[in-house]
């Protein structure tokens, strides 16, 4: 009952920020000014470090695709790409975006790109991170009004055998279901703006759904534990992807836009890769590959990166995996001369000393003067 | 954990959870040192040194800037560094995808290895460079060069020279620092060290 009552309470209290005015951006009230502030002097840090690709053609691309979802916001947008290796993009309350590389590896097209963007637009535009601030100021006076309260009438504990909750807990947990909730609602506000903008801007409507069908992939073939569905901040991704079906039924036709999104990232995307694989979650990684190659850009390099998924992985029958991998790898399109160097050295520790050696001759044959040119010359006089 | 301080808090900690367990007199210069009873190294300069279990690290301007790593001959399923207190309350299972080393790696095996261990604490791009081979203590060996940056933007060096031993357990001795002073400060110390290294 207490608990129903503060939710009565927490739900009485909308917020309803105003959205940012194009012609104009800036915080709408005082208590926004410090969140443009933070987010001002975090973006001055992120614009320095080490983790912004430093690719200006990159970053220009990002600022184009984000400029084109985000309509007459786009002078107040910008979008810096980001060394982190996992799906996600964050957008900040003065109009600084954050797009991971891991994002870029896992979109197909620039369709799929941009509807992760214009959702993250959208969180700008209606002033989302205002509005959660406010919903947290809020529920932390009436929590502690609460916990006062409860104390106060005797309640100091609930004991469920083995198992003692306080009901500082209890507080604790409603509010962060409320608090979740309300993010939900953003997230939802977000899919659906995103998904208008994507329409607008001339945008395959279908694209939005492929990528959650993709994340949705990744997490069930990899089992990825997941927050429990009451207490999870964004929607479940299925429920997402349903929505954002419902929503491309009689859209418009768009544009995918593979061509500029490929030519744009596919010089980085070994790169993208090197930092999956060295964070080991090798499964994701394999689920990535996979679906990539459907898509056919550079194979080559997608099968010599499966062979190293299979060489780090390193379970029973995977050495024959791996071997397979780089073979194919060397004779597909887009082959890094790695791929040869690393079909030697997996035939070296088969055994099979002449193709091994054929292998690592490709390799230096390929690579011209490669930086381990000495160490492949030690391993072909030890084959010989 | 503030992703930004990873690299930062990994050599921290490591220095700190050291002096822990290892007492922390230095290394003159001349002295010849005994590695895990294993073999001895000769240094011409001035070093602090501290460690525990399966590594020695030895520093002279502060391991944020220097370290020289020595490790006990690594086993199969090792890492190179200890995990953080931080990462193991975040994520229990953070030693599920902690890069290891296998018994049956080649060099190149291991300067990737290396790299990614890097990149899981914090450096947001982390190369192996100038592979080949070379003696370790007058043993079959190889050395191999490094160069990372941290999520600050800082460049760091490396220098690694390793062998693996009849079990095929791997030696390997870490040389890191910051690139644009601190790393060729040493540089000839260290390569002095190596040269220095023999067998019990």
């Amino acid at each position: 009952m207490p608990a129903l009552m503060l939710l009565v309470l927490l739900g009485g209290c909308a917020f309803d920020a105003q959205r940012v005015d194009p012609k104009s951006p800036q915080p709408s009230q005082p208590m926004e000014e410090g969140l443009w502030e933070i987010s001002r002097k975090f973006e001055e840090a992120i614009a320095i470090s080490g983790r912004r690709v430093d690719d200006a053609a990159l970053e220009s691309y990002l600022q184009e695709v984000g400029c084109r979802v985000a309509g007459p916001h786009c002078p107040s947008i910008r979008v810096y790409p980001i060394i982190a290796p996992d799906f996600n993009a964050s957008m900040s309350p003065n109009g600084f975006m954050q797009v991971w590389t891991g994002l870029m590896l896992r979109a197909e097209n620039e369709a799929q790109l941009a509807t992760v963007l214009g959702h993250e637009v959208t969180h700008y535009v209606e002033r989302h991170s205002l509005e959660r601030l406010e919903a947290t100021r809020r529920t932390a006076n009436l929590l502690l009004a609460a916990q006062f309260g409860l104390f106060a009438g005797g309640y100091s504990a609930i004991s469920s055998g083995p198992v003692r909750v306080s009901l500082g807990d209890v507080t604790s947990l409603v509010a962060g279901g409320y608090l979740a909730a309300y993010s939900r609602e953003h997230e939802d506000e977000s899919d659906r703006g995103g998904f208008d903008q994507l329409v607008k801007s001339g945008y395959a409507a279908a694209e939005a759904s492929a990528v959650w069908r993709h994340l949705i992939a990744e997490q069930e073939t990899c089992d990825l534990q997941r927050p429990a569905a009451l207490f999870a901040s964004h929607p479940p991704t299925k429920e997402r992807m349903e929505t954002l079906e419902k929503l491309a039924n009689g859209a418009p036709a768009g544009e995918t836009g593979k061509e500029r999104f490929l030519a744009a990232t596919l010089p980085h995307r070994a790169g993208w890769i090197r930092q999956e694989l060295a964070q080991r979650r090798l499964c994701r990684v394999k689920v990535v590959l996979e679906r990539l190659l459907e898509q056919g850009a550079n194979p080559g390099e997608l099968h010599y990166f499966l062979g190293e998924v299979y060489r780090l992985r390193n379970e029973e029958g995977d050495d024959g995996k791996a071997l397979a991998a780089y073979s194919q790898a060397t004779v597909a399109a887009g082959a890094p001369p790695e791929a040869h160097r690393e079909l030697g050295l997996a035939l070296r520790r088969a055994g099979r000393r002449a193709e091994a050696s054929a292998a690592l001759q490709a390799y230096l044959d390929r690579a011209g003067t490669p930086q381990d040119a000495v160490m492949i010359q030690a391993y072909l006089e030890e084959l010989k | 954990m503030n992703a930004c301080a990873r690299l930062v808090c990994l050599l921290t900690l490591t220095v700190l959870l050291a002096g822990c367990a290892m007492s922390g007199r230095g290394i003159d210069p001349g002295e010849s040192r005994e590695i895990f009873d294993q073999y001895r190294v000769q240094s011409q300069a001035s070093w602090s040194r501290t460690g525990w279990r399966n590594v020695e690290i030895w520093t002279v301007d502060g391991p944020l800037l220097q370290q020289l790593r020595f490790y006990r001959a690594l086993e199969d399923g090792q890492t190179l560094f200890e995990r953080p207190i931080q990462a193991v309350l975040v994520s229990p299972n953070v030693d599920k995808y902690r890069p290891k080393y296998r018994v049956g790696m080649d060099p190149h095996e291991v300067a990737e290895l290396v790299s990614a261990t890097m990149m899981q604490f914090g450096a947001v791009s982390a190369e192996s460079t100038e592979l080949r081979p070379a003696q370790f203590g007058g043993r079959p060996g190889f050395r191999f060069r490094l160069q990372f940056i941290s999520q600050g933007g800082l460049v760091y060096a490396g220098l690694v020279l390793g062998h693996f031993n009849a079990e095929g357990h791997l030696h390997l001795v870490l040389y890191l620092g910051a690139r644009d002073h601190y790393f060729p400060k040493l540089a000839d110390e260290v390569e002095h060290i190596f040269a220095s290294l023999s067998w019990k």
